[in-house]
């Protein structure tokens, strides 16, 4: 069976216009192809070059302003770096003993993590959580307290640091009137 | 080297490259590189990028010279090298118009030079606008003479991807070209013996 190809025209035509194509000699190019592609078309490394160039960049600067000194700056460096790390090495915040920060105006108390009498509280507070017990604290540290607080209830006069004293002598009610119990069986 | 060679442009039948031999790079320069500028020509539809592409697959091949398989048909080793920075070309062009279109944001395009419009045929034009693998296998079938077998190793393809391939450029062609399609006589069926096979049936012979 014949393949069917190209019209015997086409074939003709496309022979002719490839053969007249207009070729430059490959003479002068014969020894092109030895060049190392590198350096022709890339240009030699560059990596000395910017080092050399960030050098002479930074000495210009040094010299144009004459207060800043390598050394006085390098001071500065670690000086910020060593404060950076100070502030990163903060202790984390107490999770009791610090006063209450609730939107009620007053009147609330802050807890001792003792069990001590602990400040008033200046923050404000608000919502069914009891006052002067630290507010935000996770879940879980939470249901302990509950737990160590069925425990005091139990067993008044037990010193725990989730119990708060209350030193207000006409606690509010409904906020520290659970809370007070114990420091007034205690007194 | 020059008396020893081939006419320039002609198929040297019978060369036998030594790998590493520079000489023998030579020889092969003279005599691919023009038959190698006029298929990335029909590929490229571009004289100067398809010069430009040539050089490449030169150096390309100059690298990889010394791993040379001599019993391979040096030309067909050739146009497989150049069909590769062909594509990439193509490739690399069209991000490039892609990347114009989006920076013009609609505004109208400088368009295509009318001198290099002029001087393509419709036929060039037709088949530069055909996949690379597609203008590729018209030229080296129609034009310099391989075999579907032949096409096969320079495409890298099975022989039946050869004939879908030449079906479907030459189904592109016909569309493109209406009424300059010309005559719809077929060609004979090629000679079962190409350029390269002949090459590689002496090679055969004088290796075995």
């Amino acid at each position: 069976m014949a393949e069917a190809g190209l019209p015997l025209a086409l074939r003709e035509r496309l022979a002719g216009e490839l053969d007249a194509l207009p070729l430059r000699a490959p003479e002068p190019h014969l020894a092109r192809y030895r060049r190392e592609p590198s350096a022709t078309r890339h240009g030699p490394a560059l990596g000395p070059m910017v080092a050399a160039g960030a050098a002479l960049a930074l000495i210009a600067l040094f010299a144009v302003s004459p207060g800043h000194s390598p050394l006085k700056l390098a001071v500065q460096i670690v000086s910020h770096l060593d404060r950076t790390q100070g502030t990163d090495q903060a202790p984390p915040p107490p999770v009791t003993g610090r006063p209450a920060k609730t939107e009620n105006q007053g009147g609330q108390q802050g807890a001792s993590g003792d069990g001590q009498m602990g400040q008033p509280g200046t923050g404000a507070g608000s919502g069914p959580a009891p006052a002067g017990l630290a507010p935000a604290e996770p879940a879980q540290e939470r249901s302990q307290e509950r737990e160590q607080e069925k425990a005091d209830e139990t067993e008044p006069g037990h010193g725990s640091r989730s119990v708060p004293t209350p030193r207000s002598p006409e606690p509010r009610e409904g906020s520290d009137r659970e809370a007070g119990k114990p420091s007034q069986e205690r007194d | 080297v020059a008396g020893e060679v081939a006419p320039l442009g002609t198929a040297d039948q019978d060369a036998v490259y030594q790998p590493g031999s520079s000489a023998d790079f030579d020889r092969l320069y003279r005599t691919c590189y023009p038959r190698l500028v006029r298929t990335l020509y029909a590929v490229l539809g571009d004289g100067a990028a398809a010069e430009d592409c040539t050089q490449e697959a030169f150096v390309r091949a100059f690298r990889a010279w010394p791993r040379f398989r001599p019993e391979r048909p040096a030309e067909a080793w050739m146009h497989q090298i150049a069909l590769n920075v062909a594509i990439s070309y193509r490739r690399r062009m069209r991000l490039r118009q892609a990347g114009e279109l989006i920076r013009r944001l609609g505004r109208p395009g400088p368009g295509p030079d009318p001198a290099e419009e002029a001087e393509r045929s419709d036929l060039t034009a037709a088949l530069a606008r055909l996949p690379p693998q597609q203008s590729a296998a018209i030229v080296l079938r129609y034009y310099h003479g391989y075999t579907n077998r032949e096409l096969a190793r320079v495409l890298r393809v099975s022989e039946r991807t050869v004939g879908q391939r030449l079906a479907d450029a030459r189904t592109e062609l016909r569309r493109r070209l209406g009424s300059a399609w010309g005559e719809v006589t077929p060609l004979p069926t090629m000679p079962s013996s190409g350029v390269v096979s002949s090459a590689m049936a002496s090679q055969r012979g004088r290796n075995g």
